[in-house]
């Protein structure tokens, strides 16, 4: 790799620099993370949504971006961007894995975004977390009102890892990927379901909601 | 653009310094598979074996900075003279004296194990680590307290330069420390072994003979030879505990056919490390010996198809099925000074 960037020193390529931003969104309108949204007489409120995002390639009239980094860490209260080096900003569209895929869950001891401290990562049953989104709902039927799902796992049957391709209409310098909260909230009935710790059948089927809640504006 | 190229050049010149300079400062050591063994699981391919990484590890190994309070290290649970096991303890036994629900494993041969505790919950040795320091029972600590701590130690970034060529201390770096010194823990010089590589003077008795052969046809599809286990899991039939519920690897896979599957240990220094099985049920070799021969529920729906007929082993099997377990103790290993309590 530093060889690559060297030989690039000598031999300049045109880079562009293409900022892709995660947003979250509730019923289609824009909403900072913690604010309590009510409607009918019901509240819901977020205060942690963090996902990984893997094997990024962009598509650009034919021609083929692939991201190097093994994955990014994405927390929609603070690290919501990304900034990559495609081949063109005309990019027509982006495909992507949420969450991890199996051979680098049995990677070993990884760094950076997939270090274990980042608290995306289940140590009694190794594995990536691949999606966690956490708050409170007047529907919840905790003391507490909180809902937690931690969604992740890559043994067979129980693979969560998701893939999605988000066509692109006009390309600009920031990319913006609404995230829809409520389009995931819709699908779990808050009163029977508020917690998913673990890997397994109820992981899987909401994982399975997670690319219906990536859009590009 | 001579600029660049004179940037670029100077920029490789120092980066092959400092690679070198890395270099000087670790000492690289191979490690010696014994003859005859299958090749490791873990090859240490992403975490180069060095004098300065074992060290540290041990050092770390060792060392109650790991623990919230400062009283436990990995050694507390993990006694050498034992096997590395947690001697007379049915389950361990943790911070503020909190009780966990299982017996530690022995750590004997980890690099040859391709899954790890009693359900296969941990994938990788590398990451094993951080379950004893976050766990309640065990350290209590978190990992940005460690490195913290780490850090502030007049000792420990000096360490972690001379093992991975950079000051900063990571989970990683920490991780990959602790697992160069477990995955080193070899044992392969019991008597058993120096039978098998045709030693001079070194024979089994008539009685430990017949014991191994007893052994061969009743215990070596499950704790299968050189490592004493085949590193699956099985159900040998042993009742559920009623108190700690434990339903083995289904916790980790959630799937019925892992029901009470534990992972299948190593035999060897089987002697030393009492109290056994993973809840530490059985005080004695002599009572896994009769569990073995008559205490096994047959009608158990878990237990593994090869245990299904009834041993029945008379008095003079028993004794020689024991004689031969003995000689899986590895003195050499237990009292090996290269693996104790750095000094
Ligand atoms: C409080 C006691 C305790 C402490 C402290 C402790 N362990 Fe353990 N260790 C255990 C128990 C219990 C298990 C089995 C866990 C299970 O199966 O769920 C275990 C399992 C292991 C295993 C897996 C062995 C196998 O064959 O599956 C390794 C490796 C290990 N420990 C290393 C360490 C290291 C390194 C440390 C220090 C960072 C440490 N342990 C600290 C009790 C402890
Ligand atoms: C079907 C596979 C299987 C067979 C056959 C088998 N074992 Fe085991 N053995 C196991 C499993 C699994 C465990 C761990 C069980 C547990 O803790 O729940 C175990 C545990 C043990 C232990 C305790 C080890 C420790 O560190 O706690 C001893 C000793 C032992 N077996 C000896 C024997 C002997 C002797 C035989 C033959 C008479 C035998 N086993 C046959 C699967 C088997």
């Amino acid at each position: 790799m530093k060889l690559i960037r060297f030989l690039f020193l000598l031999f300049p390529v045109q880079f562009f620099a293409q900022t892709i931003s995660f947003v979250p969104v509730f019923n289609g309108e824009r909403i900072s993370l913690s604010s309590r949204i009510e409607s009918n007489g019901d509240w819901i409120e977020f205060n942690d949504c963090r996902f990984y995002i893997s094997h990024l390639v962009t598509y650009s009239s034919g021609k083929v971006w692939k991201d190097d980094e093994k994955a990014h860490l994405i927390d929609l209260e603070e690290n919501s961007s990304l900034i990559l080096t495609p081949l063109s900003v005309k990019i027509d569209s982006i495909s992507f894995l949420i969450g991890i895929d199996s051979t680098t869950n049995v990677s070993g001891i990884l760094e950076g975004d997939l270090d274990p401290i980042n608290g995306m990562y289940w140590a009694w049953n190794s594995g990536y977390i691949n999606f966690k989104l956490q708050g409170k709902s007047s529907k919840s039927n905790t003391a507490d009102k909180s809902f937690e799902f931690h969604l992740g796992g890559y043994l067979s049957p129980f693979q969560t890892v998701q893939s999605v391709t988000l066509p692109v209409k006009n390309a600009q310098e920031t990319i913006e990927i609404e995230i829809d909260l409520s389009r995931f909230v819709e699908q779990v009935d808050l009163s029977k379901m508020n917690s998913i710790m673990i890997p397994g059948k109820d992981a899987v089927h909401l994982s399975e909601f997670l690319p219906l809640i990536f859009q590009v504006k | 653009m001579r600029n660049i190229l004179f940037i670029g050049l100077f920029g490789l010149f120092a980066s092959v310094l400092v690679a070198f300079k890395s270099q000087l400062n670790s000492t690289s050591i191979e490690f010696i598979v014994p003859k005859k063994w299958p090749k490791p699981i873990y090859t240490f391919e992403n975490n180069p074996l060095t004098e300065e990484g074992f060290q540290l590890g041990r050092k770390l190994f060792y060392d109650p900075i790991l623990s919230r309070d400062s009283t436990i290290s990995c050694a507390s649970c993990h006694l050498q003279y034992t096997g590395f096991t947690h001697v007379d303890h049915a389950v361990s036994h943790g911070i503020d004296g909190r009780k966990g629900t299982r017996n530690s494993p022995v750590l004997i041969n980890l690099a040859w194990n391709k899954i790890f505790h009693w359900d296969g919950g941990v994938n990788q040795l590398e990451v094993q680590g951080i379950n004893p320091i976050q766990h309640a029972a065990e350290m209590d600590n978190t990992l940005e307290e460690v490195i913290r701590r780490l850090k502030r130690s007049s000792y420990y970034p000096i360490a972690f330069e001379k093992a991975f060529g950079k000051t900063e201390i990571t989970t990683s770096t920490i991780m990959k420390a602790l697992t160069q010194y477990t995955a080193s823990l070899v044992s392969s010089n019991s008597k058993y072994d120096q039978v098998m590589r045709k030693e001079k003077g070194i024979a089994f008795t008539p009685q430990e003979k017949n014991g191994l052969k007893l052994f061969q046809r009743h215990c070596a599809s499950c704790h299968t030879e050189p490592l004493f286990t085949n590193t699956f899991f099985a159900s040998n039939g042993l009742k559920m505990d009623s108190l700690l519920k434990d339903v083995g690897r289904y916790a980790i896979t959630q799937q019925a056919k892992d029901s009470m599957q534990f992972k299948i240990p190593t035999l060897r220094n089987i002697e030393f490390t009492f109290p056994y099985m993973h809840d530490g049920r059985y005080k004695k070799l002599k009572d896994v010996i009769n569990y073995y021969s008559e205490g096994i529920d047959v009608n158990n729906p878990y237990l593994h198809n090869s245990l299904k007929k009834p041993l029945h082993f008379n008095e003079i099997e028993k004794k020689d099925l024991l004689a031969f377990l003995l000689t899986l103790t590895d003195k050499t290993f237990l009292y090996n000074k290269r693996f104790s309590f750095p000094r």
